[in-house]
């Protein structure tokens, strides 16, 4: 076991395995239990760079946390806790933290498979990928097709995802293939402020900006052919990856809620370590109003997902052919808190910027997917490749059964602006047969493959070290992006 | 990059790995206010503002001290770009009252809603007394 430093000098931590470095619970007085990274030497060295390591420290110290906190192997410097943090805290005596959350409620990914295969598409790539940038709102300012009632809210607040079997967008398939049956059943509507609704009314079925995506793929490489035949994944066929969240309602969840914890700490005299952390007692009202909230920016988020799954659907019967098939693999969250029982206790598990991966044992993974465990999507960036992994049982004991969620900023937008133009981006993709629609140069110059890190080298730590196992690499045809 | 108006007044939006950071000074705080709303209005593309200046909205800002309140304010500008399509240019007054302020601001119709923040942060938030006046500094999600 070595013991090492932190780039930043002040971080004590001893390398128990190859792929795990650990904190121990006493290097800071306030820590209630150990910090757990997963990483290499090269991702340890990025993540002990910035202040991920102290971030993670500091979510340690809050109260009701249990057995350890776990940074995944892309993780970076976040608002309180790091992205690429898992913690859970004990609902009898834990807190709830909506910076634990991130202000993207339930952002998450979503893979489509298709019946076709990709050598079959052809010159059809093209007025595909443009109909579907076309018919899904993206970048900055486009709201999606719908403009919700404050009932029509509430449906989708407190059915999620069934609401839109109700109105023709969603089958009880697609359901069935989403976490948690695309409904987490503790929404309270009464807690999801005007402004919220404002901000979420006209958004369903868009995907916002930034980082976010509709990609159409191929299944380029299989890992390990028999999960990939559970999943339905041969070699050639062509899917759909989207990448989007609750849009400006769970942000301004997120917000509402930051501020009324902030303030009662305040007034009650206590101090954080970053006012970001600011948290509630789970069981207490504040805990369980946010708690209530939060679930319906989940549910709102995945019937985002669901309606822009919709308006693929009706594209692809459009431009390809209407026989075609388009079947819901997995959804899967990112940015959430949820009840889960761990080691017979009952915790709320913050995952910001982490992926659950429950394994082929645990009773929520799908029926279709009980052989090889639930399926685990991590995108790299525009233009790079995206893996499918699947959860390992063996995760609920090594990272309260989590993974990671991407590959990870590796340069600020400015930076990435700077470094090559949007042009030269385009043209580089244009050249590998990459068929890219984007709101304007500069977002595409901010989203480019070498402003983020290689999701080849994150997916192979979280695959040795456990976490999931690796299925397929999909390679991007076409993206849109937010 | 840098900006500023009025003796002592300026501000400087720094970019980071996933969000921007804020860093602002000037002589008191309805200054300091003046040039938060104006580096947020930087953000926003001159494509899709109006252009002209319409009739002053006031609002009344809460927050447990000044770094509460100037992140409020920001998001309170987060809101009105996104949801009315209305980008607060000109603080007109900035009158501080027990447990907040009450602005009056003067701003811009957008073309189109503007979503390109998601909110401001708490995180490293701060307002602070230099030589001169105020400096301040927030963290916004992008």
């Amino acid at each position: 076991m070595t013991e090492l430093l932190s780039a930043r000098g002040e971080v004590a931590a001893t390398r128990v395995q190859e792929t795990l470095y650990e904190i121990s619970a006493d290097a800071r007085g306030d820590m209630r239990v150990p910090a757990r990274i997963y990483a290499d030497a090269e991702l340890w060295d990025q993540i002990a760079g910035d202040r991920s390591l102290e971030q993670l420290m500091n979510v340690a110290t809050l109260p009701g946390v249990t057995r350890a906190v776990y940074a995944m192997p892309d993780a970076h410097e976040g608002y309180g806790f790091p992205v690429g943090g898992v913690a859970a805290f004990r609902t009898a005596d834990g807190i709830i933290s909506p910076g634990g959350v991130g202000y993207d409620i339930n952002c998450g990914v979503r893979l489509l498979l298709t019946d076709l295969d990709a050598r079959d598409l052809g010159k059809r790539l093209e007025p595909l990928v443009h109909e579907l940038s076309r018919s899904i709102p993206s970048g900055t300012g486009r709201g999606g097709k719908l403009q919700l009632s404050d009932d029509e809210l509430d449906s989708v607040f407190v059915e999620g995802g069934a609401y839109l079997v109700e109105r023709g967008m969603a089958t009880a398939e697609d359901l069935l293939h989403t976490e948690s049956g695309a409904c987490l059943p503790g929404a309270d509507p009464r807690r999801v402020s005007k402004r919220a609704r404002d901000r979420g009314r006209s958004q369903l079925g868009s995907m916002g900006a930034g980082n976010h995506f509709v990609e159409v793929e191929r299944v380029a490489d299989l890992f390990d052919p028999d999960a990939a035949q559970a999943l339905g994944l041969d070699a050639h066929r062509v899917a759909v990856l989207i990448h989007t969240g609750s849009r400006g309602l769970g942000h301004q969840v997120c917000t509402d809620y930051v501020a009324k914890m902030d303030r009662a700490m305040t007034e009650a005299g206590i101090t954080l370590p970053d006012r970001q952390l600011a948290c509630a007692p789970f069981a207490s009202p504040a805990g369980q109003a946010y708690f209530g909230a939060m679930c319906a920016a989940a549910n709102y988020a995945w019937c985002n997902r669901q309606v822009i799954t919709h308006r693929v659907r009706e594209v692809c019967a459009r431009v390809l052919s209407p026989e075609v098939e388009v079947r819901l693999v997995y959804d899967v969250a990112h940015n959430i808190a949820k009840v889960e029982e761990h080691g017979g206790t009952r915790v709320c598990v913050h995952r910001k910027g982490a992926t659950r991966a429950f394994g082929p044992s645990h009773p929520e993974t799908p029926e279709a997917y009980r052989a090889v465990g639930q399926p685990v999507f991590i995108p790299g960036s525009m233009g790079t490749g995206s893996y499918v992994l699947v959860g390992r049982d063996e995760a609920l004991e090594l990272s309260f059964g989590s993974a990671c969620h991407g590959a990870g900023r590796r340069m600020s937008r400015g930076q990435a602006r700077r470094t090559r133009p949007g042009s030269e981006v385009r043209r580089e993709l244009t050249e590998r047969g990459i068929v890219v629609r984007c709101p304007s140069m500069k977002e595409l110059a901010e989203e480019a493959p070498h402003a983020y890190k290689d999701v080849d080298h994150v997916v192979d730590v979280v695959h040795r070290a456990g976490l999931a196992r690796k299925v397929a690499r999909l390679a991007p045809m076409g993206v849109v992006k937010g | 990059m840098e900006n500023g108006t009025g003796v002592g007044a300026g501000h400087e939006v720094v970019d980071h790995t996933s969000e921007l950071t804020l860093r602002v000074r000037a002589p008191g705080f309805p200054a300091l206010l003046s040039e938060a709303t104006r580096a947020f209005g930087e953000l926003v593309p001159a494509g899709i503002r109006r252009g002209s200046s319409d009739q002053a909205r006031e609002f009344d800002v809460a927050g447990v001290d000044r770094a509460a309140v100037l992140v409020e304010w920001l998001n309170e500008m987060v809101y009105l770009c996104e949801v009315d399509q209305w980008l607060p240019v000109e603080i007109e007054s900035a009158e501080e009252r027990g447990g907040g302020v009450r602005v009056r601001a003067t701003g811009i119709s957008l073309l189109r809603p503007f979503v390109g923040v998601k909110a401001a942060t708490l995180h490293g938030a701060r307002v602070a007394d230099v030589p001169h006046g105020l400096s301040a500094e927030v963290t916004l999600d992008l």
